[in-house]
């Protein structure tokens, strides 16, 4: 109203017609008409005249609808009417465009008009409304550079979010597909269409789309690529076009008229392609194509990119697996191996040479059966596969456990030992033969590098907070300098010392300290290494938390002397042995004969439930891997249908899972290479338990 | 009645293009970017609707819709919770008014808008299937989701017992702005349409 009232008030006393003060309509940059009410139109400015090419002479006394087209936009008709009762209307030009068609002020817009804001008001003389005032303003190169920074504004959004979702995602071909559903509508387009290139068969193969029936997305769900090299030149000539032109139209017979494809390729490598359509006839600029163009470039690098990364799993897996499985294959053909030589190098039968001499290839082979269960250990740990089983031990007694498997070492290398346990708190929650693997794998590492007539010591003392204890290990061996102490813990870094100025390896895989480091880790604890320098000695601490040490002593599992049972209970005592690999089965089963076990052996599933039909049995032991099934199951038969207990036998490398075995019946789960006493362990508790 | 996978499948994607081309107006009218959710296809007990709707919905809305009549009859219907009517309003009248209440201004601006992007959504059954329907003139409410399915399912020229319920969300990327684009068919229309769709794909695929 404001406006209104503005331009219609002349000088102070003017005349009584109210119309606006001609140098005011003739200078403004508006197009001004006004009507009376009976919207004739009274008023023309000059700004009209220029543009619309009417004189006032032409359109004074005419009637509106003359001008304005009325059934333009419904509603024009009513809105002067509204302005005879009183109301301004705004007409914007985003929603109307226009109210008059005038010829477009801005040359490079499309639009073949003007664009025009609106107002239309009444027209006041002081407090009566006399007619209708109406004001053009011309938007066209506003509204144009407003569309043109919109659109790249809007543009470079799309880009942006584009690439973020691309660069976070782990599945690029699904993100693709919301990409692209988004950029249809940015565009204006009614359909999309991507395919990947599928590498053996050389065709393209549709993998997401947006406005195609099931039907229809069958019809063009693929196509060839001719049998040229994939380059990737998607102008006109080069092999890709033709292939492409080819499936356009069976995309045109689909009603798909404006389409645009663009190669999804990495330099020239072609992954895919990306057809956008339309079913309307449009056409999109050549500053848009080159957007969508972009897009499908970022897509190309992040299906590209997902692709090596997979390949480089895949490798990595593969090499583990393989490793797993070298390692489980050199460890077999140890286990009899092991078995019978410590058997035998206790055979009081044999003269004492041969003895030694079993002496000897036992502990050799269980050397190399070390080195090989290091091996699988660091594989086992990198795949996440290391199971712990953990329980409230006492640490001091571990170390002790581990001290008595060196005792010999030492005594060889003419070593001296002392142990100096004082920490008043020694109880954590922890697997105890991993633990005793770590304390074990320390102490062997002090003894290898320490010259004889060394001194190890062996200590234990808490922190301050008293919720940490930590285990030293210290040498008197050649030590360590800064960068080999910087490496102690890497995983098959050996160490190269120099010995009477010669350089000497001093053998191994390098792998004992960094399976000991993870383990400790995998304890929630740390394991550090010191040296004052080399020729100086060494320090390994281990920290572990503490925790509440337990009321009632844990009683730990201690074996009687194994004595072989009566020989006449045959059938109270016999054994069902269950083994595939046949060395180990007749090394087994020798042993379990020389102390007085009948035994039956079977090779598989199959021959062992044909055993168990045909005699009685008191006792199973079995392995897990069997060629035709599972330890598991065949316990589970067993135990249902004669009651029978048993003993797992899992070969080293394979996942022991003591629940599962617990489960099928087996009442003790042993670790091959197994090692005669605990073989007799195991069964003595089995016999002589209850 | 129940859909099959393929139907669903089918008229999903052909909604698609309709709800891409109504974003597209509003994105052109707006000169920001706007975001569709997937559609919703799914049958409905006619008295359901109204509760489904208000579970989406909430209460007051503001609403365009436009009736469709001819061998498939039907609503569509855009809704707005009223802030973002509001919002919508100022975006595209160019400051004049900055209003903060519903006026007569805001007011027309939504039923144009509503007009604009039904048009564009309906436009798929006549252009692409060639199906002619004639539309209603576009109705603006400012009512509770109730009343408004009353006025809807009132109106049909269709005895509705089910209905056919398509639904999506769309963002105005300003972030304030979010509306909901519904068609609401009876089912004697929504078998002529599946019917004609399959004819359209037979006689394209020919």
């Amino acid at each position: 109203m404001m406006g209104a009232s503005e331009l219609t008030s002349g000088p102070a006393g003017a005349g009584t017609i109210p119309v606006i003060p001609g140098w005011i309509r003739e200078i403004v940059p508006f197009g001004i008409w006004t009507t009376d009410r009976d919207l004739r139109i009274t008023s023309w400015n000059e700004w009209l005249t220029n543009h619309s090419g009417l004189q006032a002479s032409d359109v004074l006394g005419k009637p509106l609808q003359d001008i304005v087209p009325m059934s333009a936009v419904g509603s024009t008709r009513e809105r002067f009417d509204r302005a005879l009762a009183g109301e301004v209307s705004v007409l914007a030009a985003a929603l109307h465009k226009y109210l008059i068609p005038l010829p477009s002020t801005a040359p490079e817009s499309t639009f073949p008009h003007m664009l025009q804001t609106v107002r239309i008001a009444p027209l006041l003389e002081g407090e009566k409304i006399v007619g209708t005032i109406t004001v053009i303003e011309d938007v066209s190169q506003r509204e144009f550079q407003a569309a043109i920074l919109h659109r790249q504004q809007e543009f470079d959004r799309l880009l942006s979010s584009s690439l973020a979702k691309l660069l976070q995602t782990s599945d690029p071909s699904r993100e693709m597909s919301g990409i692209f559903a988004s950029v249809r509508v940015a565009m204006g387009l009614d359909c999309f269409a991507s395919y990947l290139l599928d590498f053996p068969g050389q065709r393209l193969c549709l993998k997401a789309s947006l406005g195609f029936t099931p039907n229809q997305r069958e019809f063009i769900s693929s196509f060839s690529l001719s049998p040229t090299d994939y380059r990737v030149l998607a102008g006109a000539g080069s092999p890709l076009f033709e292939d492409v032109a080819g499936h356009r139209t069976a995309l045109a017979t689909l009603g798909v008229r404006g389409q645009y494809s663009f190669p999804l390729a990495v330099g020239e490598r072609l992954l895919g392609l990306v057809i956008f359509g339309t079913y309307q006839s449009q056409s999109i600029s050549l500053a848009d194509q080159k957007i969508l163009s972009r897009i499908a470039g970022y897509v190309a690098i992040a299906l590209d990119r997902t692709r090596r990364e997979h390949e480089t799993i895949a490798a990595s897996r593969a090499k583990d697996e393989f490793l797993a499985a070298l390692s489980h294959e050199l460890r077999t053909p140890l286990n009899p191996v092991l078995l019978l030589a410590s058997d035998s190098a206790g055979n009081p039968n044999f003269s004492p040479e041969a003895r030694e001499a079993f002496g000897i290839i036992a502990k050799n082979a269980q050397l190399e059966a070390r080195l090989i269960d290091d091996l699988l250990d660091l594989t086992k740990i990198s795949h996440g596969k290391m199971t712990m089983d953990k329980q409230i031990i006492d640490l001091h007694a571990t170390i002790r456990d581990a001290v008595a498997t060196v005792h010999s070492e030492l005594a060889e290398n003419n070593l001296s030992l002392e142990i100096d346990l004082r920490s008043p708190l020694h109880h954590v929650s922890g697997d105890p033969a991993r633990l005793q693997q770590v304390f074990w794998n320390v102490l062997r590492n002090a003894i290898k590098f320490t010259r004889p007539g060394g001194k190890i010591t062996i200590s234990s003392a808490i922190n301050p907070a008293q919720d940490v204890t930590s285990i030293s290990v210290t040498d008197t061996g050649i030590g360590m300098d800064a960068s080999e102490l910087d490496r102690i813990f890497d995983a098959f870094a050996q160490g190269v010392h120099t010995v009477n100025g010669r350089a000497h390896r001093f053998g191994g895989l390098g792998l004992g300290l960094a399976i000991s480091r993870k383990l400790v880790e995998m304890h929630s604890g740390t394991i550090e290494a010191f040296s004052p320098g080399k020729g100086r000695g060494s320090r390994f601490t281990i920290s572990l938390p503490l925790v509440q040490e337990p009321t009632a002593p844990h009683p730990h599992a201690k074996a009687g002397v194994a004595t072989g049972p009566n020989p006449e209970d045959t059938a109270v005592t016999r054994i069902l042995l269950v083994e595939d690999h046949e060395p180990t089965r007749v090394t087994l089963k020798r042993l379990l004969i020389r102390r007085g076990y009948p035994v039956v052996d079977a090779e598989s599933v199959e021959t062992a439930l044909a055993a168990a039909a045909e005699s009685r049995f008191a006792l199973v032991l079995s392995d897990i891997g069997l060629p035709d099934g599972d330890g598991y199951m065949l316990m589970r038969k067993l135990s249902e249908a004669y009651g029978l207990k048993g003993i797992a036998l899992t070969g080293y490398g394979m996942e022991e899972d003591h629940a599962k075995s617990a489960a099928a019946g087996f009442i003790a789960h042993l670790t091959k290479p197994v090692s005669v006493s605990v073989l007799e362990r195991a069964l003595d508790e089995a016999f002589h338990r209850q | 009645m129940e859909l099959s996978e393929t139907q669903q499948d089918s008229l999903t994607e052909l909604i698609n293009i309709g709800y891409g081309r109504a974003a597209g107006a509003l994105s052109e009218l707006t000169g920001y970017r706007v975001s569709l959710e997937v559609p919703k296809v799914a049958i409905h007990d006619i008295d359901r609707i109204g509760p489904v709707l208000q579970e989406i919905l909430g209460d007051s809305v503001a609403s365009v819709d436009q009736g469709f009549s001819g061998p498939v009859s039907g609503s569509a219907v855009l809704l707005l919770d009223e802030a973002s009517a509001l919002v919508l309003g100022r975006l595209l009248s160019e400051g004049a008014s900055p209003s903060t209440e519903f006026d007569a201004n805001a007011r027309e601006i939504i039923t144009e808008v509503g007009n604009i992007l039904l048009n564009a959504c309906l436009g798929v059954f006549g252009n692409l299937l060639r199906i002619p329907v004639t539309f209603a003139v576009p109705r603006l409410q400012l009512e509770t989701v109730p009343k408004l399915l009353q006025t809807i399912t009132q109106k049909s020229p269709e005895q509705l017992s089910h209905g056919l319920m398509i639904h999506t969300r769309f963002h105005v990327k300003t972030g304030d702005v979010v509306g909901y684009l519904i068609i609401v068919l009876g089912i004697a229309s929504l078998d002529r349409l599946l019917a004609e769709l399959d004819q359209w794909e037979a006689r394209q695929m020919q």
